[in-house]
């Protein structure tokens, strides 16, 4: 899909990871877009490239190729200087809220730390922000003394979402920011983030391995396998058919908490585990693994391709019908 | 490693090793800052007769050349502790910079950096420290500067894989997100969550950097305008069998600083790191 | 009624507070377990669930931790008046475990193959070619490819769903009566955990055994146990059928676990639809307030959940329990999620 005026648009991004065994093809060829306040959700099962995609995005690892522009602007080989102020409006969440908060550093500290980078406002402007910032987020104005070790792990991560938006970016990377959370409290942070996007307009690249979290936070999702994206649409068409093979199986194997009795699923199983993103097999990187492989599969890697009202796919068998 | 200071000196006073050590320690200190008033006439003064045994008229002794000893030890007390701490920021000050830079900046930088490391790494240190102070005239500064010298690689390694460490954590990440400059993110960022890895190896070189001081004074490479433990080890190393107080007494101070040092040392490491205790 | 597998009665194991005094973080719970049965045991970090697996297999870690007080029924024998040296022959015949990290549970230096015989060994006299041969048939039982050749390979070169099959055929090994899987799929991707569930599901029916599944999971729980036990706090607060607690949970804590999760029709239904909270976070358990653990975070509270400790009652239909004093009879329209 061709969002107009996207917020982001990545083209054939690759990114390898240069290890002793080979290089380890993390991510590589991924073309999307992001509109400005949607959230695009990236799901697909470890090692398939996603948290390598949203760390290369932050240019926290060097893209190995492709390009990223952020507001039409080509970001891929700025510089550090140059890139600064484009960090002002691209963030990133982490999913350890124990590691991602440095432990020597109080919480004012810690929320001051961005508007001292880009050089915004006083010592008494700064206060106030960070005062407003803590109610933003949900917890008192009373704790920017304290450190993070004093703080449960959903108010660590309330600290490092009040971080992120402290400069009122227009994307927001999250990178599975809820799984190391319990399920109560991953609610409580899920819903904070969906009523910070309301407020301020934000998109958010939402990148997690659970379908249900990423389904009720996304607009839009892209399914990734072995370092390329699969699919990507709309997240009700994905949830009521989900067209490439690979989609359908992660679909059927969520668990969904409902009784017994009802809605009992056709299971997909999938057969064998995944190939190495060292050496991803040659045609469609699903097709050792896909119950509808064809020859053309084996030969040719299926491009991306439209399908029908913003969905697309990379499968010959979808393209065929 | 988030531990309130108060509680670090809690572990640190209830034990037993370190308070011993840190009670000597207060001890030598003491008798430094002192020692210009206990013995105005300073330690190369022959104030009695020479020979004399401890608990004489001289409560340590004399030498051979009727020397004081005790004022050999107050004012060599000084030299040990001002070779040993200057001794030791150098090496904290270089290990600290070289380490992190490799470790932060990595790439090329990290392989330029660490095989210097390495090649100061593979002299064997004390024969180093000889070589050099040969070569630059024994004064203190070119011990201090000898010992420095064959000491930082290891503080290096260590610094640098503590950073690599703490570099790859999230936090870091998010400050580089942040669009931090890269000084900024080592000094406020990762530094702080070293440091207490850097204490703990430096008190322990203190403790290193006094035993090579005396090695050298005893090797006749000291400064020969200053009195030094090693100095009076080696002066009175000849006279050893009649009167044993001039190596054993400046002997027994070399070993009670260095043993006091290492208790302080390791009641500072398990203080300041106490997850190596539990369990 | 006849025998249970397994009966757990009053089980209660202590925590050593940092200061000094002990705190319960199993609290006087009840357990029954069929034979052909899973029992799926859920709640939130902290809950206790964990514990209550430790406290079974005797593994509670000392001296952190300490038995305190219950009984473990299994066979007719109470599992904490055992010997170690009794109890250690009851793990893995009668009980076995698996963990949710499956390669720290694993000898990192020793081949996957030698690890199953090993542990067949343990237990039975038989010959290392006969332990060998019976290695190699769990290998392939649990669904390892090429049996043979992963048979001498190391921990490290296996995956990670391949590593908790392997666990799954040491636990198996000899064909314990009880197996209990604390959050064995949670490290795991969700291809994988179906995979790995619908084997233990497998095995359950064809070896008879009773499972009791540890996990946070909802999910997981609706699609592969008969009976589901909710803890918090350390106490048991609500016990159901699988097909009743996912039609309507009877306590205000099992209603909020269930609501917080995003299901499909949520996830359908576009709009500002807000999932539901549970207000503030679990209860220091060295710290836990008068009364109801839960009357802190929940909707229903009244004055009285602060004074009293709610007892497990009988809750409806056979075999439900619930402890609550708000729950009453269940009204269609308010269990409804």
């Amino acid at each position: 899909m061709t969002t107009p005026n996207p917020l982001l648009e990545v083209e054939d991004l690759v990114k390898h990871h240069h290890t002793p065994a080979g290089a380890v093809r993390a991510v590589d060829g991924v073309s999307f877009a992001i509109g400005r306040g949607e959230t695009l959700g990236f799901v697909g099962e470890s090692g398939c490239g996603k948290s390598t995609l949203g760390r290369t995005l932050m240019r926290l690892h060097e893209p190995d190729a492709g390009t990223i522009r952020f507001e039409q602007r080509d970001v891929t080989r700025l510089g550090r200087r140059e890139m600064r102020p484009v960090r002002r409006n691209v963030q990133m969440i982490f999913q350890d809220p124990y590691g991602s908060l440095n432990p020597r550093r109080t919480v004012r500290q810690l929320l001051t730390e961005p508007f001292q980078v880009h050089g915004i406002g006083d010592a008494a402007d700064r206060r106030e922000r960070v005062g407003r910032l803590l109610e933003r987020v949900g917890l008192h104005p009373d704790h920017a003394e304290r450190h993070p070790h004093e703080f449960s792990g959903g108010q660590r991560q309330r600290i490092a979402i009040a971080r992120a938006i402290a400069l009122e970016p227009r994307l927001v990377i999250c990178d599975e920011p809820v799984s190391a959370l319990d399920v109560s409290i991953q609610a409580q942070i899920i819903n904070l983030l969906r009523r910070l996007q309301r407020e301020s307009g934000m998109a958010y690249l939402f990148i997690s391995h659970d379908l249900s979290v990423v389904g009720y936070v996304a607009d839009r999702i892209a399914v990734m396998y072995l370092g390329q994206i699969v699919e990507i649409a709309p997240k009700a068409e994905l949830w009521r058919e989900p067209l490439h093979p690979y989609t359908r199986v992660l679909f059927s194997a969520i668990p969904l908490p409902s009784p017994p009795s009802q809605a009992r699923r056709e299971r997909l199983s999938l057969k064998g585990e995944p190939p190495s993103p060292i050496a991803p097999p040659r045609g469609c990187r699903f097709h050792t693994r896909c119950p509808h492989a064809m020859p053309v599969c084996r030969e040719q890697a299926p491009a991306l391709r439209e399908v029908e009202g913003g969905r697309q796919v990379a499968c010959h068998l979808v393209g065929a019908a | 490693m988030t531990d309130g200071s108060a509680r670090v000196w809690w572990r640190f006073l209830r034990n037993p090793g370190a308070m011993l050590g840190a009670l000597i320690l207060a001890g030598v200190v003491a008798l430094a800052a002192a020692a210009p008033l206990l013995y105005p006439e300073g330690p190369f003064e022959m104030v009695g007769r020479p020979y004399a045994p401890p608990l004489s008229e001289f409560l340590l002794g004399t030498d051979m050349l009727g020397r004081d000893i005790a004022a050999g030890i107050a004012h060599g007390a000084r030299i040990s502790l001002l070779v040993g701490c200057v001794a030791t920021l150098v090496i904290v000050l270089l290990g600290t910079l070289i380490g992190s830079l490799a470790g932060y900046f990595g790439g090329r930088v990290d392989s330029v950096l660490m095989r210097v490391t390495e090649f100061f790494q593979t002299v064997p240190s004390f024969i180093g420290a000889i070589v050099l102070v040969a070569i630059l005239q024994p004064s203190l500064a070119s011990v201090i500067g000898a010992i420095a010298i064959v000491s930082w690689a290891p503080l290096a390694r260590l610094v640098r894989g503590e950073v690599i460490s703490v570099r790859n954590r999230e936090y870091v990440q998010s400050c580089v997100a942040l669009g931090m400059g890269d000084a900024r993110i080592i000094l406020v960022q990762i530094l702080p969550n070293v440091i207490s890895t850097v204490v703990v190896a430096a008190s322990l070189m203190v403790a290193t950097a006094i035993l090579f001081e005396s090695g050298l004074s005893f090797l006749g490479l000291g400064d020969p305008n200053i009195m030094t433990w090693g100095f009076m080890i080696g002066a009175g190393r000849a006279a050893m069998r009649t009167a044993w107080w001039m190596v054993t007494i400046p002997g027994i101070a070399i070993l009670l600083t260095v043993l006091a040092i290492n208790l302080v040392g390791d009641g500072l490491n398990e203080a300041l790191n106490p997850r190596l205790k539990q369990l | 009624m006849p025998q249970s597998l397994l009966r757990v009665r009053g089980l209660r194991t202590e925590f050593r507070s940092p200061r000094g005094s002990w705190f319960p973080v199993v609290n006087g719970v009840d357990l029954r377990l069929e034979a052909g049965e899973t029992l799926a045991v859920v709640g939130e970090s902290g809950c206790g669930k964990s514990m209550l697996a430790y406290s079974i297999m005797r593994l509670v870690p000392r001296p952190l931790g300490r038995p305190a007080g219950g009984e473990v029924l299994l066979g007719g024998r109470d599992l904490l008046q055992l010997s170690e040296r009794e109890m250690r022959a009851v793990r893995g015949r009668d009980v076995s475990m698996i963990f949710q990290e499956p390669m720290t549970s694993l000898n990192p230096l020793m081949p996957v193959g030698e690890q199953v015989s090993e542990s067949i060994r343990e237990h039975e006299s038989c010959t290392s070619g006969e332990a060998a041969r019976r290695a190699l048939e769990l290998l392939d039982l649990v669904g390892i490819p090429e049996p043979a050749k992963r048979f001498g390979q190391y921990p490290h070169h296996l995956s990670g769903g391949m590593r908790q099959r392997v666990m799954i055929a040491i636990a198996l090994a000899c064909r314990p009566k009880v197996l209990i899987a604390d959050e064995p799929t949670t490290a795991l991707d969700v291809t994988i955990q179906a995979q790995v569930l619908a084997l233990l599901d497998r095995l359950k029916r064809e070896m008879g055994m009773g499972i009791i599944l540890i996990t946070h999971d909802l999910g997981v729980v609706a699609e592969w146990a008969q009976r589901v036990m909710v803890m918090y706090a350390g106490r048991k607060v609500e016990e159901a059928s699988a097909e009743e607690f996912f039609g309507g949970p009877a306590h205000p804590y099992s209603r909020a676990l269930l609501a917080s999760v995003p299901s499909p029709e949520l996830v359908l239904a576009d709009g500002d639809h807000e999932l539901t909270e549970i207000a503030g976070t679990v209860p220091p358990l060295d710290r836990l307030p008068q009364g109801c653990a839960f009357a802190g975070r929940c909707p229903r509270v009244q004055d009285r959940c602060g004074e009293e400790q709610p007892v497990l009652r009988p809750f409806g239909s056979e075999g439900r329990m619930v402890a609550c004093l708000r729950a009453d009879s269940p009204r269609a329209g308010e269990i409804g999620r």
